[in-house]
């Protein structure tokens, strides 16, 4: 590499490098986008003394982090969904906007009819997600028909699952009672269309969603969203789910060039890719070449996605016994057998499997499956990672040390769903132990969390904040001994999250050699502590060495 | 509005025998033109010189069935299915099978396929593999699921038996059937008549209170007839009136004297009889076809039956 270039040396009123043999700086020099020292001014002479540099002093009153790292997000889902409008039971920190918590159904509809009489084009179609019975009430056809006649208002459900539509959307999309027919799953008269009534009109949305402007602006909010957070590395866990080559080359076209400030590691999905006659041999031959495909940004490597079980927050999960308390069942996404086939294919073969698992009878078969494996042909460093990780049991945290395995969890579950499983589905024991993380801290487990953007807002400092206070949305502290530390919960964002993606040996941590990605933050999470950690604001990042400000509302 | 396509669920756990059943209706020579919704074609056995056309979703048979892969998902395939081009005689389907995933419950796709306005639920067909179901039924992983399949069948075939010892067999067949409310074929019969899933409702029979429980392993028997002949309607329904005791149901397109110009359907379940008009033929042959079904080898039903055939379509 030429040593020509320019040093950089970047000071900050603290660095914290998340690196325990030298774990706080104020100077930090850069080089071709790599850390050449962490230091002091005084320590970093040498390099000055015999290289030219310039000084960055624009962090001087700023702490550095390494930049942070979510492993498991989808970029082109996301893509769909952030063109919309946000009506939240949440607050959604967005670049554009910080949505507020709206809570009852009164505000839910102001807060339509505000935006509604905000928007320019009066044909543009008004979708707006978030909404949730249990805080916004029953909303209805004649309610969405009072926020507008004529344009289309689309209320899309926090899951999904569902969306309430006004009588212009009905007449935009051509439906009426007559080409309906009797669909118990499609409510006309109050406009609402669920589960596979909601196939009916989602077919005549879709059209509009994934036009190839709106998508690409979709893709680029994402950017917005992902470095709004301080990322500078994320997963895109599950390349391949819909259409392997449209989501490359979209992902390539608005994301690879210098106005994106992080990289990407793709990691396939070995299921969809093995397609429904499970062929493992063909999906396995594909994924090998994908790295061929590498830039600089986006990467594909040697890791594949699998499942186990169903949706957390459809409660679809798998669970041990006592199961749910009204009895319904959770599904496997892959069938048991088929799951245990394809991570024999691509374990005999080297590859990191990242297993989506949130049941802990889905844990169990992970766990059943990687002994056997384990039995079969031993492995060290396979970094068999669990991703989501919504229950388990202490037994399986310990038994997950013993197999080697490592841990990706989506903690917000318990912050969103933790009161209401308590009282629907888990009850209070289970609903409060989910996302064990302080177990799997005790028993030595890597431990990273993510954000499954949208299931979670990609904010690592909220995620870290939910881990190291296990605070729910109303409030209460569910499992005490299930918390992360701060440190720990820092770790989890940073250097372990990039353990989980195989890459830490070039970032995660301010060392001489890794990449110089920071996350720039404008007060230091370790003064503010574990309480204050989603509050601490974020100014933006260095992306190899070069710094990129966030845009904020 | 038009009539609904009939809908059967076809379910089980990997490795049941679905796919050798879905290639005898394929195959059978029951007139019906079939739509056929499966996860993939890997395994349909279809002989080349039948097809007439494929495409990457869909292959259409030279007997009028087709036989679909779901590409996104079922929803669309089945919306697909429903287009208004497939109500003209031509293009028409009779019967839509699908085939669900070894790990799904055949209800909730049930639910999830009949809730699209034009197709209406016929029945839940699950396949059991006689030899693997007491491990599979004790996994930790699929136990409850599997035994959930069997206790959603409307019909319930046995597979796989012939390859164990008879003793054995019997024993593990009584263990499924036990506590099920299903009509229970082994899978040799259902293959060989496969009109037999597609004629007969049971969803009729579940709807009503007298739900049959196949008793021990007495098989079931059936009668069926085509006649080109108008039938008298009224002779037809005296006929029932006088019939065996274990007549279990009977199901049928009529093509009557009184109305020669549109098609009866004819149901027979939880003892009541039916008969109602249904579309006109059309371009379609006026044809009668019914089938009859009770105990197997029993001489009233089987006398009973022959009397249909004698009296009413020997003419």
């Amino acid at each position: 590499m030429s040593n020509s270039s320019k040093i950089t040396v970047f000071t900050a009123r603290k660095i914290h490098t998340m690196e325990p043999a030298l774990p706080e700086a104020t100077a930090i020099a850069v080089r071709d986008g790599r850390i050449l020292e962490v230091g002091t001014l005084e320590t970093l002479q040498p390099w000055l003394d015999l290289h030219d540099y310039e000084r960055d002093d624009q962090f001087a009153d700023k702490v550095l982090l390494p930049g942070f790292i979510d492993p498991h997000l989808h970029p082109t889902m996301a893509a769909v969904l952030l063109p919309m409008y946000f009506i939240t039971a949440m607050e959604w920190k967005l670049p554009w906007e910080t949505v507020k918590p709206v809570q009852s159904r009164q505000a839910y509809l102001s807060r339509l009819k505000e935006i509604e009489a905000g928007m320019e084009d009066p044909d543009e179609p008004l979708f707006a997600w978030g909404y949730h019975r249990n805080w916004h009430g029953e909303i209805t056809r004649n309610d969405l028909d009072g926020i507008s006649a004529t344009r289309p208002v689309i209320a899309w459900h926090r899951s999904f699952h569902e969306v309430i539509v006004n009588s212009a959307t009905l007449k935009w999309v051509g439906l009426d009672a007559e080409n309906i027919g009797d669909n118990p799953q499609v409510d006309l008269s109050n406009g609402r269309f669920y589960e596979m009534g909601l196939r009916v009109i989602v077919n005549n949305f879709m059209g509009y969603l994934l036009a190839p402007e709106r998508y690409a602006q979709g893709l680029k909010r994402m950017r917005d969203v992902v470095h709004f957070g301080g990322h500078t590395t994320i997963g895109d866990m599950a390349t391949g789910l819909f259409y392997l080559d449209m989501e490359w080359e979209m992902t390539k076209s608005v994301l690879d060039n210098d106005e994106t400030p992080f990289r990407v590691d793709l990691i396939p999905d070995g299921n969809s890719l093995a397609g429904v006659e499970r062929k493992n041999e063909d999906a396995l031959a594909l994924i090998k070449s994908l790295p061929e495909r590498n830039t600089h940004r986006l990467r594909f490597g040697d890791h594949v996605k699998l499942f186990t079980d169903g949706a957390f927050f459809s409660q679809l999960m798998q669970l041990n016994e006592p199961g749910y308390i009204d009895g319904h069942h959770g599904e496997w996404i892959m069938v048991p057998e088929q799951f245990e086939d394809a991570a024999r294919a691509y374990w005999n073969e080297g590859y990191k499997i990242h297993v989506h698992c949130t049941g802990d009878l889905g844990l169990e078969l992970a766990l059943d499956v990687l002994e056997k494996l384990q039995w079969e042909r031993p492995r060290f460093g396979h970094r068999y990672t669990i991703e989501h990780f919504g229950l388990s049991t202490p037994e399986q945290c310990r038994r997950l040390k013993e197999l080697g395995g490592q841990v990706s969890a989506n903690v917000y579950y318990l912050y969103e769903l933790g009161a209401v499983y308590a009282r629907e589905g888990l009850g209070h024991e289970r609903a409060s132990q989910m996302a064990r993380l302080g177990s799997l801290a005790r028993a030595g487990v890597p431990t990273a969390l993510h954000s499954d953007y949208t299931m979670a807002p990609a904010l690592p400092l909220n995620s870290a904040w939910v881990a190291a206070n296990r605070i729910n949305a109303e409030g209460e502290v569910m499992a005490e001994a299930e918390k992360l530390t701060l440190d720990q919960a820092l770790r989890a964002i940073t250097i372990d999250a990039a353990y989980i993606l195989g890459r830490e040996s070039e970032i995660g941590s301010l060392r001489a050699g890794k990449m110089a990605d920071f996350a720039v933050l404008e007060a230091d999470p370790y003064e503010w502590g574990a309480e204050r950690l989603k509050d601490v604001p974020v100014w933006g990042t260095v992306f190899e060495g070069k710094p990129y400000k966030a845009n904020r509302p | 509005m038009t009539p609904k396509t009939p809908l059967t669920i076809i379910g089980g756990y990997l490795g049941a025998g679905k796919t050798t059943l879905i290639n005898a209706l394929l195959a059978g020579d029951h007139g019906q033109r079939l739509a056929v919704i499966v996860n993939d074609f890997g395994s349909i056995n279809i002989d080349a010189a039948l097809i007439e056309n494929a495409d990457g979703e869909t292959i259409s048979l030279a007997n009028g069935c087709i036989c679909c892969r779901i590409a996104d998902d079922l929803a669309t395939t089945l919306i697909g299915l429903a287009s208004p081009d497939r109500q003209q005689y031509d293009n028409r389907i009779d019967h839509i099978l699908i085939e669900t995933s070894g790990v799904a419950e055949p209800e909730k796709v049930a639910a999830y396929a009949s809730a699209l306005p034009a197709f209406q639920l016929s029945n839940i067909v699950v396949l059991v593999d006689v030899e693997t179901f007491r491990a599979r039924a004790k996994d930790k992983f699929v136990g409850s699921l599997v035994q959930r399949q069997v206790k959603a069948a409307d019909l319930l075939i046995l597979t796989k038996g012939d390859m164990l010892d008879e003793k054995i067999r019997a024993e593990r067949q009584a263990e499924i059937v036990d506590g099920v409310k299903a009509v229970i074929m082994e899978g040799e019969e259902a293959r060989s008549a496969p009109e037999r899933l597609l004629g007969l409702s049971a969803r009729a029979s579940v709807a009503s209170s007298d739900r049959h429980t196949h008793e021990g392993d007495v098989p079931f028997g059936e009668h069926s007839f085509t006649s080109d002949t108008p039938v008298d309607v009224e002779t037809l329904k005296r006929h029932f009136q006088g019939r065996p005791a274990g007549l279990h149901r009977a199901k049928g397109i009529l093509h009557i004297s009184a109305d020669r110009d549109r098609r009866y359907v004819l149901q027979f379940a939880g003892d009541r009889l039916s008969v109602e008009p249904d579309r006109a033929w059309g371009a379609d042959r006026p044809q009668t076809r019914l089938v009859v079904i009770g105990p197997k080898g029993d001489p009233d039903f089987d006398v009973w039956s022959q009397r249909i055939r004698e009296q009413l379509f020997s003419l």
